[in-house]
């Protein structure tokens, strides 16, 4: 009864497995384990921003306001420890302030009933000055060298960030698959009014959400800092929110909710630190970087976009679960519809 | 008095276009079926969202079991066993079918989705209404026919006392709503479910209801047992005595002229210059072969079971389905349509069956909403001339006795305005053919009257030739004047005479090609 299908993931997996492939052939620097280390510790922040954005997605939102709050938080755990502060406490407080962020970004998109696109836009903005205006536009350097765990540490050879976005996979996994919340989730990015008909509650939903992205932000923020072991106030306004959604829609999340996984979300984290990565190592310009991610988001949109036109059971069937692109049915998809 | 009655004597407050606060009292008891029937804006969705808990009562109270309870929430409802089945599909079509059942009331274990259990648990379910379906897969995945259903099951499942049903016929035909209907009966009948349902076809209330309650403007005007209300009592409640006598009238008047048809008909054919639309084997990527000629001044009622190719063929005629083969002659010409603006310069404009979807456009006013189309006839020197293009659409809603705030979003009036307001577009765009993809889909019985003498009006005195695709057979055979059907993406164009037939008929031939 219960049939076996391959996995939503399959496709940016195997798309994830060829661009390593190929950046392995083109240069032998690409496939060393420091390397492999480096991309994984750079990828960490964005993966992150992408397993928010995926939680938001998934409603049917957007989070504009991560990046800034990457800056936001990674400012005040430096000022708080320049004052003297404990680093927990710091980094607890910081992350408090990241999921204040998202509970106000939610607040005003589902008490207030503004578009996500407009709230998370003003609060961005909001963000980003907050660390200007507390440091007057001055880096924090931090003096507390325990802090350095959280950035630089590393555990049997596996960086502290990759370990912690292990963990966050893995919690937010399970909440998303086993818990009412995960499936209220989906059903409020399905469609919100037939869920909120249904019982379910939707502001709490949508509050839970953007927090959790928050939160995320404010885990980026801290590693950010961490790595650094100074607090920019201008940190994360380049392409970590670029590179977030683009990870979180090449992943197979979808920008129109209800439908995605945090797994996808971070392999397409995976594919764009590893996209980037080695265009660095190749020797390509870092300018051409949001060039081929962008053209990376676009193709993923369309391939989202084609597969909403299908009807929700065609794709399902076409390539939803069993097949990443939107391709002709291939022999295994006819056996795999016989089973 | 049963004790587990439910009593909902309720202050409502209608909608926008009367504003006004109404009294309803209505009783339901465990394994009855009251059928409510009303015309749009009468009241009926407003009371369904009172006692489904999306509004509040402004006055009032509702009992249940004799006692008196508050609905804060759709929620709140939910666990006092009001389930509600609403009008448009309120499944999830991204959600497994397990995950649906459960929704909102999912069974955990310290926090943790008990997901086996309730996936055994949603094929039991689904078994025990005789659903061949797997519950692992997403609902989006089964025909809508299916989801009605199962959306009956699901809320019998979540232990419904009582069951509020919105039109749950709309979207489905033949077999379907007697399955449909079947179902509700079982649920009444062996479960011991109340259930309220709301329905415009009387022939279905009749056939399930025990009881029977038309609502007119917010009040309740009948309230009885379903063998004591006749239909002509009903129709009078809720149409208006006046829609009664005018609606035998146009039939008497349409008898008239179908008796002389009969007799010229017979003659000899039809000469050509009244020829408007030929059709010879046309095929497109749903259609298989589609044959028919339709003559000016005629309305010409096209019936099938849906997927049979209607709307595909009205599609095609209008250039959104690209024709593969075949002709169509218009007005003794050739015609090859590419898209619909250039099917509307050749005079042949489409009123679409789902209007919601791609009909009214939902935020502009009405006399935006009918002057879209047009909107090139009213500039001048490249600006828009806001007087005579509002004098000339309100010019055609008046004719259609739109009612409600013109200058408000469309999306606030009642479906029955709305699709007058798309009528009233059609008719801006002057058509020389008029196609009609199920033009009372979802109105009341009052407006549904007025949209049929409408397009009789077109037709036999504007000389248009209409073309009407319908499910209902009462609709084909009180407006059109001839019928063809459609079968599996072919139509073989024998036009028979609306007076040569009847329902029983039409659905053999629908269902049983010979």
């Amino acid at each position: 009864m219960k049939r076996w299908r391959l996995p939503e993931e399959a496709g940016v997996a195997i798309i994830l497995v060829l661009v390593v492939l190929v950046m392995s052939i083109l240069s032998p620097n690409f496939r060393t384990l420091s390397n492999a280390q480096i991309l994984l510790l750079n990828g960490a922040v964005i993966a992150f921003l992408a397993m928010g954005q995926t939680f938001v997605l998934l409603t049917g939102g957007i989070d504009l306001s991560t990046g800034s709050n990457v800056a936001m938080t990674g400012v005040l755990a430096a000022v708080l420890m320049k004052y003297g502060m404990p680093w927990e406490v710091a980094s607890l407080l910081a992350i408090c302030a990241g999921v204040s962020l998202g509970i106000v970004n939610g607040f005003f998109i589902h008490y207030v009933g503004l578009p996500a696109f407009i709230v998370t836009f003003s609060t961005f903005g909001v963000a980003a000055s907050i660390p200007l205006i507390i440091t007057g536009a001055n880096s924090v350097s931090i003096k507390d060298y325990d802090f350095a765990l959280v950035g630089r540490g590393a555990f049997l050879g596996i960086p502290m960030p990759v370990l912690l976005v292990f963990v966050a996979a893995i919690i937010l996994t399970v909440i998303l698959r086993l818990t009412p919340l995960g499936v209220q989730i989906y059903a409020t990015g399905g469609n919100a009014e037939t869920s909120r008909l249904a019982g379910v509650n939707i502001g709490r939903t949508i509050i839970v959400v953007y927090a959790v992205s928050g939160l995320c932000a404010a885990m980026g923020g801290l590693i950010t800092a961490s790595r650094l072991m100074v607090g920019y106030p201008s940190a994360g306004s380049g392409n970590e929110l670029f590179f977030s959604i683009a990870s979180a829609v090449v992943g197979g999340v979808s920008l129109f909710g209800g439908i995605g996984s945090i797994l996808g979300a971070l392999l397409g984290a995976v594919l764009i630190a590893a996209v980037s990565n080695g265009m660095n190592v190749v020797g390509v310009p870092s300018y051409w970087q949001p060039l081929v991610i962008g053209l990376i988001i676009l193709t993923g949109v369309t391939i989202d976009t084609y597969r909403r036109r299908v009807s929700f059971g065609e794709l399902a069937r076409r390539f939803g679960r069993r097949q990443p692109q939107p391709a002709a049915p291939t022999p295994t998809d006819t056996q795999n519809r016989s089973s | 008095m049963d004790r587990r009655a439910w009593r909902l004597p309720a202050s409502v407050s209608i909608f926008q276009e009367c504003r006004r606060s109404c009294g309803v009292s209505i009783a339901v008891r465990p394994g009855q079926i009251i059928g409510l029937a009303g015309h749009n804006g009468a009241g009926k969705s407003t009371l369904l969202r009172l006692l489904s808990g999306v509004y509040r009562p402004d006055e009032g109270a509702m009992f249940l079991n004799g006692a008196p309870i508050e609905l804060h929430s759709p929620k709140a409802a939910l666990s006092r066993g009001i389930a509600t089945v609403h009008q448009e599909l309120s499944l999830l079509p991204n959600l497994t079918v397990t995950q649906n059942v459960f929704l909102a009331q999912e069974r955990t274990r310290i926090g943790i989705l008990q997901r086996d259990s309730m996936r055994i648990e949603a094929q039991e379910m689904v078994q025990r209404f005789g659903l061949d379906i797997d519950v692992t897969m997403p609902v989006g995945s089964y025909p809508v026919a299916t989801r009605q259903l199962l959306e009956l099951a699901i809320a019998t499942h979540r232990n419904a006392q009582f069951l509020l049903l919105d039109e749950p016929t709309t979207s489905l035909e033949g077999e379907q709503i007697d399955q449909l209907l079947e179902t509700v009966r079982n649920l009444a009948k062996t479960h011991g479910v109340g259930i309220i349902l709301i329905d415009h076809k009387l022939d279905e209330l009749y056939a399930v209801a025990d009881h029977l309650v038309a609502l007119v403007d917010g009040q309740v005007r009948i309230d009885g047992p379903a063998e004591k209300v006749s239909r002509e009592e009903m129709v009078r409640a809720i149409a208006g005595d006046e829609a009664v006598l005018l609606g035998q009238r146009a039939r008497a008047a349409r008898d008239e002229q179908a008796g002389s048809q009969v007799a010229s008909g017979s003659e000899a054919d039809v000469k050509t210059e009244d020829v408007a639309l030929v059709v010879r084997q046309l095929k497109t990527k749903t259609l298989v072969d589609v044959n028919l000629t339709a003559q000016r001044g005629r309305i010409l009622g096209i019936y099938g079971l849906v997927g049979s190719g209607r709307t595909e063929f009205l599609r095609a005629l209008i250039g959104l389905d690209s024709v593969l083969a075949g002709t169509i002659e218009l007005m003794g010409r050739p015609y090859r349509p590419h898209n619909p603006s250039a099917a509307r310069k050749a005079g042949i404009v489409y009123l679409t069956e789902e209007r919601k979807r791609d009909g009214i456009i939902a935020p502009l006013d009405s006399i935006t909403n009918v002057s879209l189309p047009v909107l090139s006839n009213f500039r001048r020197f490249g600006f828009l001339q806001h007087g005579p293009m509002k004098s000339s659409a309100n010019a055609y809603l008046d004719l259609l006795h739109v009612r409600g705030d013109r200058s408000q979003p469309i999306i606030r009036l009642s479906g029955g305005n709305q699709q007058k307001i798309l009528f009233a577009r059609a008719l801006a765009q002057d058509p020389t053919i008029l196609l009609l993809d199920e033009p009372t889909k979802g109105v009341d019985i009052g407006v549904k009257g007025d949209i049929h003498r409408m397009i009789r009006e077109l037709a036999h005195e504007k000389q248009m030739t209409v073309l009407l695709v319908s499910s209902e057979e009462d609709e084909v055979l009180e407006v059109a004047d001839e019928v063809v059907v459609f079968v599996g993406g072919k139509c073989d164009g024998k036009a028979e005479l609306v007076a040569n037939l009847n329902a029983a008929q039409l659905r053999r031939e629908a269902w049983l090609p010979a």
